[in-house]
């Protein structure tokens, strides 16, 4: 590949990647059901929110308190919150970043695109499994999903999908096709979405969570190039480039940057009962994915 | 003028070459391209309080500067770099003539009929041309009885050369001891010179008495030195009639302070002090003390 022209790169899904995105969705979907989330007492009260009682989950920060399981934590069972059909069929927007930065990993590495997509199929894929509804939105679209045969769909939005423009994702947020949703999963490098913009508009949202993909030469820079060695770092999307001597006190900087711009990430999405997941470009989705829909870090 | 000039100022057109190379290695300095979404956290991390967004001017390695520094001062050294000379400024030499009477004997080179004043006046002509002293820059100075005379030319008068212008005076050699002055005489004077230069025609030893051992003294005879007993004529001195008295009683005191007595003129002595017909030109002087 010519180093003198910003990189381009595509989705491609290998053969079998559906099936492997199905188990994962069934496996999740099994990881929530615990034997003390399937008790449900006779004599307890009708869960907070409208709809027939569906079960129980682990309480989050943020959860509406009128749906504490008081019985269950008074009997030593922990915190739970009752769930009603209704939140159990919650939904979600996955909003996918395919600007020119998410071409960055090629040609040693696979781009960051590729991981950012099989996390958003991944992704959608549990929502669906979860009994809920998925508005999946990149650069080709809004894609509404309503049951898991759309997955197929989802699956053929993203395959193919090309890294171009610097449009990110923020305009994203104020559609109102993805308002309705209680949950919002952004999936991209995050590098030109201002973290504070981010409790803004979740505000309207129960929860906004973000999935940070960053490509190897972004995460470990002296694992890429030789220390000491000049580098020319160009920027795919304004064309801006600056060159300087790669040492060990320039990496140190840079890191220390970018951990303090995931921190500012990390408690913007508190507010809202978020968490952040950052995610190394050519790794398999299923940690990633898995430690997002924990709710706590792996 | 003390100044600097280059030889050759044609090579300092290759001056022009360290922008151009400066350039060149700009340019090629990027190195390992990287493309990355972060550049903006490189920036920051590269300027620390540089503001957002700001661009960061590209600096040249240590390295090339010194080899463009190497390659300014190998073209300066190509110029040839060099001081201007100072131009010398033309001298002026004050030829100092002493014209007592050993100058007018005869000079040691053989040549009898020249005289020691001549052969030293030569002598300090050879001295200019060798020097570069122009003739127009030649000042010659001589005393008399009559004071100071002083004449500009290539050569002293002719006149002062010879013996008949008149006995020369005491010359005050100290002085005359300054940079740019010349003596010129038969010997070297009492006045050992230190800054003025020194033109000596030399000649042979005067025969007669050269040292006195008391009651005998030590004579060259132009051959040879020889001890013998004072003539009696060393026991006066003779007086011309004709003297002023005050010149004549200066004289007494002076046989007298050596123990010479006063004789008639035609008794043999040791010093006869005679009128000399006056020039025509000479001063009446006054008040001057003269002689040894």
């Amino acid at each position: 590949m010519d180093s003198r022209h910003p990189p381009t790169a595509r989705v491609r899904f290998a053969p079998g990647f559906g099936a492997r995105v199905a188990s994962f969705a069934l496996a999740q979907a099994a990881n929530r059901r615990t034997p003390r989330e399937d008790f449900a007492s006779s004599s307890a009260a009708v869960a907070a929110g409208s709809g027939e009682f569906a079960g129980r989950r682990r309480y989050r920060p943020g959860d509406d308190l009128r749906a504490f399981d008081w019985e269950a934590f008074a009997r030593g069972g922990g915190e739970h919150v009752r769930l009603s059909r209704r939140e159990s069929g919650e939904r979600w927007s996955v909003v996918l970043d395919s600007s020119a930065s998410m071409a960055i990993g090629l040609p040693e590495h696979p781009p960051k695109i590729q991981l950012a997509a099989e996390l958003a199929l991944a992704l959608c894929a549990v929502g669906l499994c979860a009994g809920g509804q998925v508005s999946l939105a990149t650069e080709r679209g809004i894609l509404e999903l309503r049951s898991q045969a759309d997955l197929a769909r989802a699956m053929g939005a993203l395959d193919g999908l090309e890294c171009s423009g610097s449009l990110g994702f923020e305009p994203w947020f104020r559609h109102r096709a993805l308002a309705r949703a209680s949950r919002c999963i952004a999936i991209g490098d995050l590098f030109d979405v201002d973290p504070a913009q981010v409790a803004l508009h979740a505000a309207r949202r129960r929860r906004m969570d973000a999935v940070c993909v960053l490509a190897r030469v972004e995460l470990a820079p002296l694992a890429e190039s030789e220390s000491g060695s000049s580098v020319e770092w160009r920027d795919p999307e304004s064309g801006a480039s600056l060159v300087a001597r790669l040492g060990e006190r320039e990496a140190a900087r840079y890191s220390a940057a970018l951990a303090l711009h995931h921190r500012h990430w990390r408690a913007s999405l508190a507010r809202v009962g978020g968490e952040l997941v950052i995610a190394r470009a050519g790794d398999p989705f299923e940690p990633h994915a898995a430690q997002l829909l924990r709710g706590r870090r792996a | 003028m003390n100044g600097w000039f280059f030889a050759r100022p044609e090579a300092l057109w290759l001056l022009l070459l360290i922008p151009l190379l400066g350039w060149l290695a700009r340019s090629s300095e990027p190195g390992l391209p990287q493309w990355t979404g972060a550049l903006e956290f490189w920036r920051r991390s590269l300027e620390p309080h540089a503001p957002l967004g700001a661009q960061r001017r590209r600096s040249l390695p240590a390295s090339v500067v010194a080899a463009l520094l190497a390659v300014m001062l190998a073209i300066l050294a190509l110029a040839d770099l060099r001081s201007i000379p100072a131009v010398a400024e033309p001298l002026h030499w004050r030829l100092v003539l002493d014209r007592s009477p050993s100058m007018f004997l005869p000079a040691s080179d053989g040549l009898q009929d020249t005289p020691r004043i001549r052969r030293a006046v030569e002598l300090s002509l050879e001295l200019c041309e060798r020097s570069g002293v122009e003739p127009q820059a030649r000042e010659w100075l001589t005393f008399a009885f009559d004071g100071e005379h002083l004449s500009r030319g290539a050569r002293p008068p002719e006149a002062w050369l010879d013996r008949g212008w008149g006995p020369g005076a005491e010359i005050p050699w100290q002085s005359l001891d300054r940079p740019e002055h010349v003596w010129i005489s038969d010997c070297e004077p009492r006045f050992a010179a230190s800054k003025a230069g020194i033109v000596q025609s030399g000649a042979a030893i005067v025969p007669g008495a050269v040292a006195d051992l008391g009651a005998r003294c030590l004579v060259w005879d132009g051959k040879q030195m020889a001890e013998q007993p004072w003539p009696s004529a060393r026991e006066g001195i003779s007086l011309d009639a004709r003297l002023p008295r005050d010149i004549a009683d200066l004289a007494t005191l002076w046989a007298q302070a050596r123990e010479l007595k006063r004789v008639e003129a035609d008794q043999p002595a040791c010093l006869r002090i005679a009128c000399a017909e006056p020039l025509a030109s000479a001063k009446p002087s006054e008040g001057k003390v003269f002689g040894p």
